[in-house]
């Protein structure tokens, strides 16, 4: 069994070192995001996201299904998330690690419980026929910081996905074949996105999207969900050493100004996607 | 009798093949055949667990994942043809009590994707540079309902065959297949003319493999020559 | 003259062209890595360039990896993961990791030996490989009792690369470490098992010293020279 051992001693002390005097490993700005690409289609919901090496993909899908009881006209959404061992070697599937249920449970409160998605333009016929959206992160290869990774690619996924077009006649309902009728977009009503910042050495030295080397030294974590009107969305911070009020307002205002950037480039690549051929 | 997409009868998709391009994997390939896209990651020889540690070669394990959903008995099905495929074609003695670790991830499902999981692994386990007997190409093909037989079939033609076939095929020998799959209901007649259909696309397929793979090695030797 | 014949797994070897210029034992073939003989035919079982000795009848196929498999005599930079009664285990990127002696250093004794932690890197050799047993390494020459620079590396940054670009860095001559070593300061170790040591006098120097030789991958003389150039200009 491989199990995944941290850096060596000087590989840390290094990425402490270079810290100290504002630099990284890879060369990077304090403040700055490793290079992003985002690749999407040709069939939609299909989105593959490049954080300098990390590699994330996302897919959605659709089903007709029966509405929860307790909510007639709403319809369902289904994350599932799953760190497999082709993103790192020693990833188990069959047992989830801390760190996944993390990233999971952090990507379904950005996308699902921010309400980013229209739940009741969901629904075909009250209490009886409703869409299920199901949007499935492959976690492709984990070079640090999958967590911004995968919402990027989760929002960006869900907004180039197009289900089939419905005509509701009565107590019928005609779902189109793709062909026959243009499928349409998803009700989206915000693009909630993930800035994640590491902090090394007692907390002092604050890096924006750790790479792994820098995940593997960090004494404490934040992740803050920001939209495009500048609202927040969630906020984590998961243990490790106490940071300062001030550390977080910082962090919130370059954030912000990430969110933004990081936005812009959600909406080029939808609009330069490779149109579906079918 | 026309195809949707237009194709020939013995016509495949336009395939593509690109290599190396994850980096915490020993090797890695994405095979395309039209639409349908896997993803394949592979490690090896690594550690690997006492209980599957063999004395005399190294353990192959197969991961696959569907694009959508959870692995399901059909997924695991096509595990079972990949590693059974490979078993006999990786050199596992030579690298004894070890682990060579298959990770196979669906991209897009239109069809013919047991055939392209065995493509990508081929490609994946080269680039990993795992020492094996010879190169690995497979083909499906689908029998319609009028009798005609057509090569690399999209979702939707599979939907529609009586009987489905999945061939694989080594690098230069005249022998038999490494692996066969035929489901539903053929005639011995239907058989051996899949069985033709497909020698003659694992042929074209293996023909772009040493294309892919030449292109690759050239690029690195020019580099290292200088 | 370079010989860029490519071939994949399964590839039929015809070792017989050099035979009429041999030296008389025209019945030896030697295979080297990447070759193997599978029935009565030399079959190529790893894709590379194939190269032939003519004179001493070799064939052997290059090609690049990047899992280490240890083979005797290499240097290779490792980092201690446990240690045990008799000495340490070092993971250097192979299957299993490798034994370190505790004696196994310049001038150590009984008394007087290294006590390296969990994490520490070392660069060693390696004296044992073979496939059904756990490899092991020393960290100085047994035929001398001298380091000749092997054993710990203390401060420097350690990165991963490819065995073949590792294998190029062995070569003093090689393009990066030539256009690098003109211009910034810096001392390095390279072990064939794909790690590499670099340490400079300031961590922006050893940044750019790594930097530089992970581009230098895909890069021929020229196209390095030029993208030192440009590294050492963003300074």
């Amino acid at each position: 069994m491989v199990v995944e051992i941290g850096p060596s001693n000087i590989e840390s002390q290094f990425a402490l070192d270079a810290l100290r005097q504002g630099i990284r490993v890879d060369g990077r700005g304090i403040y700055d995001y490793r290079t992003l690409k985002i690749a999407c289609g040709p069939t939609p919901g299909l989105v593959e996201v490049q954080l300098g090496e990390t590699r994330v993909l996302a897919r959605v899908s659709c089903e007709v299904s029966r509405p929860f009881p307790d909510r007639p006209t709403e319809g369902i959404v289904q994350f599932n998330a799953e760190l497999s061992s082709m993103a790192a070697p020693g990833f188990d599937s069959g047992r989830p690690s801390t760190q996944e249920v993390a990233v999971a449970r952090m990507i379904e409160r950005t996308v699902k419980q921010s309400r980013a998605i229209d739940a009741e333009a969901l629904c075909i016929l009250a209490g009886d026929k409703v869409w299920a959206v199901r949007v499935d992160l492959h976690f492709l290869s984990h070079s640090g910081n999958l967590i911004d990774a995968a919402s990027i690619a989760a929002i960006t996924a869900l907004k180039h996905f197009k289900r089939p077009d419905v005509t509701v006649d009565g107590e019928e309902a005609i779902i189109h074949d793709p062909r026959d009728r243009n499928p349409v977009p998803l009700s989206i009503h915000h693009t909630p996105i993930c800035v994640t910042f590491g902090f090394l050495g007692d907390g002092e030295l604050m890096v924006v999207d750790p790479s792994l080397l820098e995940e593997q030294v960090q004494v404490s974590s934040f992740t803050i969900t920001l939209n495009a009107h500048r609202e927040i969305c969630a906020l984590s911070k998961a243990g490790g050493v106490p940071l300062d009020q001030e550390q977080i307002d910082r962090c919130t205002q370059l954030a912000l100004t990430k969110v933004e950037e990081l936005n812009e480039k959600i909406s080029e690549a939808i609009k330069s996607a490779v149109p579906d051929t079918n | 009798m026309q195809r949707p997409d237009r194709r020939e009868a013995n016509q495949i998709r336009s395939l593509h093949c690109m290599l190396g391009q994850l980096s915490r994997v020993d090797g890695s390939a994405q095979f395309s055949s039209g639409k349908t896209s896997v993803l394949c990651g592979v490690y090896g020889p690594i550690d690997v667990k006492v209980y599957d540690e063999k004395l005399d070669r190294a353990h192959i394990e197969v991961k696959f994942r569907p694009d959508i959903g959870v692995p399901t008995t059909k997924d695991k099905w096509v595990e079972s043809a990949v590693r059974s495929t490979f078993e006999k074609e990786v050199l596992a003695q030579l690298h004894p009590r070890t682990l060579v670790q298959i990770n196979l991830q669906v991209r897009e499902n239109d069809g013919s994707v047991d055939a392209t999981a065995i493509n990508a692994t081929t490609m994946a386990l080269v680039d990993a540079g795992v020492p094996m007997k010879t190169t690995v190409a497979a083909a499906a093909c689908v029998v319609l309902k009028d009798g005609s037989i057509v090569a690399d079939p999209t979702k939707e033609e599979a939907e529609l065959a009586v009987s489905t076939h999945t061939f694989a095929f080594a690098n230069g020998s005249s022998d038999g297949p490494l692996y066969v799959d035929s489901r539903g209901r053929f005639s011995m007649a239907e058989y051996n003319r899949c069985y033709d259909l497909c020698r003659l696309t694992c042929d074209r397929i293996l023909a772009f493999m040493r294309t892919a793979l030449e292109s690759k090695i050239q690029k690195e030797s020019a580099i290292s020559a200088v | 003259m370079a010989d860029t014949k490519v071939v994949i797994p399964g590839d039929v070897i015809d070792t017989t062209i050099h035979m009429e210029t041999g030296d008389g034992d025209d019945s030896v073939v030697r295979l080297g890595p990447g070759l193997t003989q599978i029935n009565d035919s030399v079959t190529s079982i790893s894709a590379g360039v194939l190269h032939s000795n003519p004179e001493t009848h070799q064939h052997w196929v290059v090609s690049n990896k990047r899992r280490y498999v240890p083979a005797e005599g290499e240097p290779v930079v490792g980092v201690v993961t446990a240690r045990h009664g008799e000495g340490y285990r070092v993971d250097i990127g192979s299957a299993h990791d490798a034994l370190l002696p505790l004696l196994a250093f310049e001038g150590a004794t009984k008394r007087n030996k290294p006590n390296l932690a969990v994490g520490t890197v070392v660069y060693g050799r390696v004296v044992v490989a073979n496939p059904v047993m756990d490899p092991e390494i020393e960290c100085y020459n047994s035929n001398t009792g001298k380091a000749e620079g092997y054993g710990e590396l203390s401060s420097g940054f350690v990165f991963q690369c490819s065995l073949g670009l590792a294998r190029r860095l062995m070569d003093a001559q090689a393009p990066v470490l030539n256009a690098l070593g003109d211009e910034v300061p810096f001392e390095a170790a390279v072990g064939l098992n794909g790690r590499v040591w670099v340490h400079a006098e300031t961590p922006a120097a050893t940044i750019l010293v790594t930097n530089a030789i992970r581009n230098s991958e895909f890069l021929d003389a020229r196209q390095t020279k030029q993208m030192v150039k440009e590294l050492l200009a963003r300074q």
